[in-house]
């Protein structure tokens, strides 16, 4: 068709070229001579020149014409049919001979795709390793990476690809398996930093991350025997209450022996365990304070600290997962089946006894244990062990408790069917645990030796040789007696006390409780099969933000967003919030600026805070010059201990707090008084006022319990109550709340006329269109040109549009936050969620401390202190309660 | 499906003593249709008048391709010998080939052209006219780019020498490309 269109298009033209050649010239046809003379007309001449031209033309027009096969076709395909032949894209030799260069060339560019191998090949154990390892390479992947792959929505964060949430149905099984069974989620990802070095040296030089006012630091002495995990926020170098970096746990290695002749010993061992986002940042952090050799440091703190103390990265070296729930117990002890040491003079005949003879001499757990101090404590680990895993939950063990054991290889008493561990086949006494227990002998453990670890991990029997051995036992079903030959694994248990204290008054206590498990690399597959088997449920990353936010638990690092890796958690969820908005049409978008929610999908902290600082200090009379201080420092979030407790206390109770001074006599505890001493310098003093006045430009966390219905969104306000409203709640009891009134587009008839105007013009195109189909096609070159114009007049008409949007968006932010809503704003919610224990709605939010303040001060004469969320979608605000959390 | 099978007869019109003249396709159109009523009667017209096409016309060249229903078409070619005027000017219709695509007749046209055009060239008598030719057929020459091949064909299989030439030309032309 499209051949024959040009055909007649050369015909048309043709003419109008032939108007520019030569003079009008007789003309005659040389081939026709003979019958021009029969017929006797006279030759009156001939422009051979012209002659020539025209038919030099018409050849080239042919050709052109001729050579046009029609679409893209390769050299072969351009053969008449008979010279075709079977396969010639497959065997260059089919095709003739001189097309081969040409074919050649098309060949080159087209890249073959290559043959793909066949499953069975792709399939073969060690092909299919090589594949993994391929795979491993850009991402890293945890032990468990296959397991959670077949399983979990798999996402890539941090560095890793890691496990979202499960595949099937589960947001309630999880909530259950955490309130009443247990949930275990692989946390390998938090990897552990080891510093090795005196201890005072080490103290010395961790100084500068931290600070006494946000609790304890890593010289506590709880802490410092080895038996309890500590916690805290690391800040950079000496910037506190700045530059956070993110939080860190830490256990000391636990060295009872005490006095020790041996100088190696004498050297004292830390891990901090952190996430993976902050990993580097921490390491880097360490490693300048600790290792710089640079004029620098030694002018900023003298010499001593650079004494061999050296910093390690645990990456991958050990495997952690953490279990929540009451039944993590159980599972942990149907799971962890104590190893035996004592070195069996009668080596059993096992199938490679050549193998063993080998082993006798070198496995480290008979060097280790040979020592009567490291038996000793296995003894005591054992006896504690038995004990703990008799109790209904975990936390009847003290908060932090770090146990060490060593135990066998789970895969040899792995039960033939997954089943759930029963929780009332326990016996219900529960057995107080008398602190005495925990000593420093606890938490001896072999783990600690990198030298040891190595040999686990090289010792360990492959599956399929264990596979073999079980094929062969005697007695199918029966655990496995391997003697020596079985691998004595050293882990560590380290007790979480779940729900912060700060919460665990209103919800049940110790909600999510649980047990983190250390182990060498190497074993996570084991282990995790084994807890799988004994019917933990295994969540992700979703479930464990979760049951954080309703435990009242900071999750890193999105719920540190003075820390660069929190922000840049923030900043990749607004992005994609972001990107979700703009994928909808249009008319399914909330109209923000009518919701009069400025920034749908970012935290304005900063403004924020500065706003109700400058507010605030005017109120009270403060020099302004402290806020414009602040301008130039980042936010910050408020870790002070003091600080939060006073808040706390003057949040969830206004009214005692207030008339704290008065009721002095009726409280009988000390503490109180305390407070409402530091109250009375809070509020009246200048002293106080300073205090408060540096803390002014801070955020601080806080948890919504929301009274009646709604459920707090990502981006909400947390907004300050009016005295009506407050006053219409106590009065109505099923009161909603207020509503805020529509606002004012302004945008809206500019944006209604560009529409009209869209819509004009397709309506127009649209026309044009039609028309040119219904034309000829000799003046479709014209329409075409048109339609394009129009659609560029178009395109741009939207541009117009979007530009204008970004206009109005600036002139938005050109306005205070406090004077955007008719409620004013005093923080943001981070997260929120549906409480299915509560039934209601929960959040999680940050809010200025100034804005809480003034709260506090309004709210004097109530029991409890209520704020209004308001969700960015809505203009419904609802009534919640607030409470501090950190 | 059976295909509705046409053919194309490529004509020369001449007209003789009549330097310059046009026609427009229309009126050799009509004047086909015409010559068909009084050679065929009314049958013949009724049965070519639905595929009944002037399909390409070159003034300069009065060069034409008419195209008729196969099974009717010696119909179309013998009426074409009574054609004696078109538009009131004198003619004479020279049937080059018979083809049964236009594509075929393009072929031929090309081998025709260029036989055409290596006999004209002796009879350029100045200077001049001789750079002219040389120029217009060293031109057309360029496009197919087989120059020299072209006087090895036998002029007795023009259809099939253009093919075989064009192939060739094909591969040199993508070299072209390449380089």
């Amino acid at each position: 068709m499209s051949k024959k269109r040009k055909f007649q298009e050369g015909k048309q033209l043709l003419p109008k070229k032939n108007d520019d050649y030569g003079p009008p010239m007789p003309k005659k046809k040389v081939c026709n001579d003979k019958r021009v003379k029969k017929e006797a007309v006279t030759i009156t001449g001939i422009n051979v020149a012209s002659f020539a031209e025209h038919r030099s033309i018409e050849i080239q027009a042919m050709t052109e014409l001729v050579n046009d096969t029609g679409g893209n076709h390769t050299a072969f395909q351009k053969l008449p049919r008979h010279m075709r032949r079977r396969a010639m894209s497959h065997n260059i030799k089919r095709i003739p001979k001189r097309l081969h260069t040409v074919a050649k060339l098309e060949l080159s560019k087209t890249k073959a795709p290559g043959k793909r191998p066949s499953r069975r090949h792709r399939r073969r154990p060690s092909n299919l390793l090589s594949e993994y390892e391929r795979r491993k390479r850009r991402v890293g992947w945890l032990e468990t990476h296959i397991w959670h792959a077949k399983r979990f929505k798999m996402i890539e964060k941090w560095g890793y690809r890691l496990a979202l949430h499960p595949n099937d149905k589960s947001v309630r099984a999880c909530y259950r398996a955490v309130k009443r069974h247990c949930l275990l989620q692989d946390v390998s990802f938090e990897s552990y930093i080891e510093l090795k070095g005196h201890r005072e040296d080490i103290l010395d030089g961790l100084r500068h991350f931290t600070n006494s006012d946000t609790g304890p630091t890593f010289a506590a002495k709880m802490n410092s025997d080895g038996t309890r995990q500590g916690c805290l926020v690391l800040y950079n170098f000496d910037s506190y209450p700045r530059l956070a970096i993110g939080p860190v746990t830490y256990i000391w290695r636990s060295q009872p022996q005490g006095p020790v002749t041996d100088s190696s010993q004498s050297l004292d061992t830390v891990w901090l365990s952190c996430h993976p986002s902050i990993h580097n940042s921490v390491l880097t952090a360490l490693e300048k304070c600790f290792n710089y050799q640079g004029v620098d440091y030694e002018s900023i703190h003298g010499s001593t600290n650079n004494t061999g103390i050296t910093v390690k990265s645990l990456k991958d070296h050990l495997v952690k997962f953490r279990l929540f729930g009451p039944a993590s117990n159980l599972v942990l002890a149907e799971t962890l089946k104590l190893a035996n040491i004592e070195t069996t003079l009668s080596s059993s005949p096992a199938p490679g006894e050549a193998d063993e003879s080998l082993h006798l001499k070198a496995v480290w757990w008979k060097e280790y244990y040979s020592s009567n101090a490291n038996k000793g404590h296995f003894l005591k680990q054992c006896d504690l062990w038995s004990k703990i895993s008799k109790c209904q939950s975990p936390s009847e063990a003290p908060p932090n408790t770090v146990l060490a054991l060593t135990v066998k290889d789970p895969r040899l008493m792995l039960p033939p069917k997954r089943n759930k561990v029963n929780l009332s086949s326990g016996d219900p006494v529960t057995k107080s645990l008398p602190m005495d227990l925990f000593k420093s002998e606890i938490a001896v453990s072999p783990l600690w030796e990198s030298s040891i670890r190595e040999e686990i991990k090289a010792l360990k029997i492959f599956e399929q040789e264990l596979n073999f051995m079980k094929n062969k036992h005697l007695v199918p079903g029966t655990p496995l007696e391997l003697g020596d030959r079985e691998s004595r694994i050293p882990i560590i248990l380290i007790q979480r006390p779940g729900a912060s204290p700060l919460v665990s008054s209103q919800s049940n206590p110790c909600h999510s409780s649980g047990w983190d498990l250390i182990i060498p690399a190497g074993f996570g597959m084991a282990f995790w099969i084994a807890l799988v088997y004994r019917g933990a449920r295994v969540g992700g990353i979703r479930e464990s933000l979760s049951t954080n936010l309703q435990a009242g638990l900071l999750s890193a690092p999105g719920d540190y967003p003075d820390s660069p890796a929190g922000q840049a958690e923030l900043r990749a969820d607004s992005e994609a919030r972001q990107a979700k908005h703009d994928r909808m049409p249009p008319a399914k978008r909330p109209n923000f600026v009518k919701l009069g929610i400025r920034s749908p999908f970012t935290f304005e902290f900063e403004e924020l805070v500065q706003e109700w600082c400058d507010k605030y200090s005017c109120t009270l009379g403060f020099n302004s010059g402290r806020s414009k201080n602040g301008e130039k420092t980042t936010m910050s979030v408020l870790r002070n201990r003091k600080m939060l407790k006073l808040l706390q206390s003057a949040l969830t109770n206004p009214r005692n707090f207030f008339k704290g001074p008065l009721k002095m006599k009726n409280d009988k505890t000390s503490n109180s008084q305390e407070q409402s001493a530091i109250l009375g310098a809070f509020l009246s003093t200048e002293t106080g006022k300073r205090l408060v006045s540096e803390e002014l430009l801070s955020l601080v966390p806080v948890r919504l319990s929301i009274l009646q219905r709604g459920v707090p969104a990502t981006y909400g306000h947390i907004c300050q109550p009016s005295q009506e409203d407050v006053q219409a709640l106590s009065g109505d009891a099923f009161y909603s709340g207020p509503v805020e009134p529509k606002h004012i587009d302004p945008g809206v008839a500019a944006r209604k006329e560009e529409r009209k105007e869209r819509l004009r013009l397709r309506k127009r195109q649209k026309r044009r269109k039609d028309k040119k189909a219904v034309l000829n096609a000799s003046d479709a070159p014209k329409t075409v040109g048109d339609s394009d114009i129009l659609l560029k007049e178009g395109k741009s008409s939207v541009k117009l549009c979007t530009k204008d949007k970004q206009n109005g968006g600036e002139k938005n932010n050109a306005e205070s936050i406090l004077g955007s809503t008719t409620r004013k704003i005093i923080g943001y919610v981070r997260n929120g969620d549906f409480d299915l224990s509560t039934g209601r709605g929960l959040g999680f939010g940050f809010c200025s401390v100034a804005a809480l303040l003034t709260l506090i001060e309004k709210q004097k004469e109530r029991k409890d202190c209520l704020v209004l969320v308001r969700n960015p979608t809505s203009l419904q605000y609802r009534f919640a309660s607030i409470s501090l959390l950190a | 499906m059976v295909r509705f099978k046409n053919r194309y007869a490529l004509c020369e019109l001449m007209f003789p003593g009549q330097p310059e003249t046009s026609v427009e396709s229309h009126q050799v159109y009509q004047a086909v249709k015409a010559s068909l009523l009084d050679s065929h009667g009314d049958f013949g017209l009724a049965a070519l008048q639905s595929s009944l096409s002037v399909k390409y016309l070159n003034i300069k060249t009065n060069i034409a391709v008419i195209r008729g229903e196969r099974r009717h078409f010696d119909m179309l070619t013998s009426s074409l010998v009574f054609i004696r005027k078109i538009g009131g000017k004198d003619v004479v219709f020279k049937t080059l080939h018979v083809g049964g695509s236009i594509r075929s007749c393009q072929k031929f046209l090309i081998g025709h052209h260029r036989k055409n055009l290596t006999q004209i060239f002796p009879s350029c008598k100045t200077p001049e006219e001789r750079a002219e030719g040389m120029k217009s057929i060293m031109a057309a020459c360029d496009t197919l780019d087989w120059g020299y091949s072209v006087y090895k064909q036998t002029p007795s299989q023009p259809a099939y020498s253009a093919l075989s030439m064009l192939q060739e030309g094909d591969g040199d032309e993508e070299k072209e490309e390449e380089s």
